[in-house]
């Protein structure tokens, strides 16, 4: 009984790591954490799956040390970590819910429905790095996507500024029902998907857009151009050219 | 209403905090394991430096040598005061040590690299609550009076020089990385479930109303980091769950109360302290807390 205990708890740990094995092999890992971090998470996985396979090894070969034997030859002492036992019985097996999840539900990136829920950001209001400055005088407009034009435009918010320049770039569609426009969007994630927040730039609506839904990936060509209203005053927004349907790219989210 | 979008938004949401934070459990977790075996509690007692201030600022720094959370700083502050180090030097590691060393200091900055204010609150209110909370308990003179019974027995007694016996068993490296893993692990499963279930289950006006305000936010807060008990090295990526809706004090709260006052490391400090020290800990945390992360969500942010 014991035994059986211990190899599911290395199959647990075998597991777990070679999930992150299968989401960095099949590129959906970036659905869910930032790039940078993937070798990281990737070489702790692989760490963690082979403690799993060694502790296996170890039952196999029977040389497991004996815990809480009547000779008091405990692996750990009682008094330090008196609420070990059941404790921590009960939670190995919480591992099996990401597992669970992991394995059997098929991965995508976070929705419209929660950039809805989480409200747009259309200017940020984080400094502004140097690099990101250089960038946004360095790149051409229509190489720029969404989140180097909305850097743009917080760097600078004067709409005169941007009249006529090109737009071309690809986003999620997101309809706030405003008469007068949607939004073009794409997810800005600092660490990993729960700090996602969507940041959108305003589009003109004409005919291109009028058969477009809440979570369409759409290419988009336009220029810039200026639009007032009472209640938001005189905004850069977009007055599209194209707009094409597309598949949800591999790389759905931008980096901060 | 219930949508399989939200849903499975949800499940992205957990796996990324359960994911990102896999190099942390396991960073914390060999960390612990070879200060169970290399570090002699007894070999830091005599360097601590005997003027209170001073005691008090070496203590704060402790985690350096010691980057483990509150399960692995209670069996060090327990060998420490065996070592007859006094109680509020102890109690000032303990505080500190869960936030104030270079793992948890990594993994804040991951998280927070956008939010820097975040990163350096976290440390500076950390620092202050537990150098305060230290200096107060500096001025009970018997330290026998703090700690449980049995222990205050042993401390009464003279120093022994024998190694004790909680030192000479040890677990194979394997087998204490395995039960670490999974207790840390396991405690983040269900924080990080507990995240993305309450970004989908709570309507979001109630979210808003119940982040934005500066007093109900650091209560909601607070309250999470105490039920939740995630280890210190890996909380910082289940409250980047709710920095879009929740005040940046209320996320502080949760980033200097969670590691030094949860269900677990109450029930780890009675192992070495009474339970009249254990209640006075943790209204000083508290009430602290409170007035630092309130006065930041009126004052700074």
């Amino acid at each position: 009984m014991k035994n059986l205990a211990q190899i599911i708890e290395s199959l647990i740990l075998i597991f777990v790591g070679l999930l992150t094995v299968k989401y960095y092999a099949t590129g959906e890992i970036i659905y869910f954490v930032y790039p940078g971090y993937i070798w990281l998470i990737l070489i702790s996985s692989i760490i963690i799956s082979l403690t799993g396979v060694y502790t296996l090894y170890t039952i196999y070969q029977k040389d497991a040390a004996p815990c809480c034997s009547h000779d008091h030859s405990c692996c750990h002492n009682h008094k330090d970590q008196a609420y070990h036992g059941h404790t921590v019985n009960i939670l190995k097996y919480t591992l099996l819910l990401p597992l669970i999840v992991g394995y059997l539900v098929t991965p995508r990136p976070l929705s419209a429905e929660t950039a809805l829920n989480r409200g747009l950001t259309l200017e940020l209001d984080l400094e502004i790095k140097q690099e990101s400055v250089l960038n946004i005088f360095t790149t051409n407009p229509e190489n720029r996507n969404v989140l180097e034009w909305v850097r743009t435009l917080t760097f600078n918010p004067e709409p005169e500024a941007h009249l006529g320049l090109p737009v071309n770039l690809s986003g999620f569609i997101l309809d706030l029902d405003d008469e007068d426009f949607i939004y073009i969007a794409r997810f800005l994630v600092a660490c990993c998907a729960a700090d996602a927040r969507p940041i959108a730039l305003p589009i003109l609506r004409n005919e291109l857009s009028k058969d477009l839904s809440n979570g369409d990936w759409i290419q988009l060509e336009g220029t810039f151009t200026t639009f007032q209203r009472p209640d938001i005053g005189r905004k850069a927004v977009v007055n599209p050219d194209q707009i094409n349907l597309i598949e949800q790219p591999r790389d759905p989210y931008v980096y901060q | 209403m219930l949508t399989w979008n939200k849903v499975h938004d949800s499940i992205t949401i957990f796996l990324g905090i359960f994911l990102e934070a896999i190099p942390f459990i396991l960073l914390g977790v060999l960390l612990s394991a070879a200060v169970a075996v290399f570090v002699r509690p007894d070999q830091i007692a005599k360097i601590i430096p005997k003027n209170k201030f001073g005691g008090i600022l070496f203590a704060t720094g402790l985690g350096f040598m010691f980057p483990v959370c509150e399960c692995g700083n209670i069996p060090v502050a327990r060998r420490l005061i065996k070592k007859k180090v006094k109680a509020y030097i102890a109690i000032t590691f303990l505080l500190s040590a869960p936030v104030i060393n270079p793992v948890v200091f990594a993994a804040t900055y991951i998280a927070f690299k956008n939010n820097p204010e975040i990163i350096w609150w976290r440390y500076i209110m950390t620092f202050l609550m537990a150098a305060t909370i230290g200096l107060l308990f500096s001025f009970v003179k018997d330290d026998s009076k703090l700690l449980k019974k049995s222990l205050a027995k042993e401390y009464n007694q003279p120093a022994s020089e024998k190694i004790s016996k909680e030192h000479s068993h040890k677990n194979s490296l394997a087998k204490t990385i395995n039960e670490e893993f999974f207790e840390m692990a396991g405690v983040l499963t269900i924080g990080g479930f507990i995240a993305s279930l309450v970004q989908l289950a709570l309507p979001r006006h109630v979210i808003t109303a119940l982040g934005q305000g500066p007093v109900t936010s650091v209560l909601a807060m607070s309250g999470l980091a105490f039920i939740t008990s995630i280890c210190s090295n890996v909380d910082s990526f289940f409250a980047l769950g709710f920095i879009n809706n929740f005040s940046a004090g209320s996320i502080l709260a949760f980033l200097i109360l969670g590691p030094m006052l949860d269900i677990k490391a109450i029930i780890m400090m009675l192992t070495t302290f009474n339970v009249r020290t254990v209640v006075a800990i943790s209204i000083l945390v508290t009430q602290i807390t409170f007035i630092f992360t309130l006065f930041y969500n009126l004052n700074i942010s």
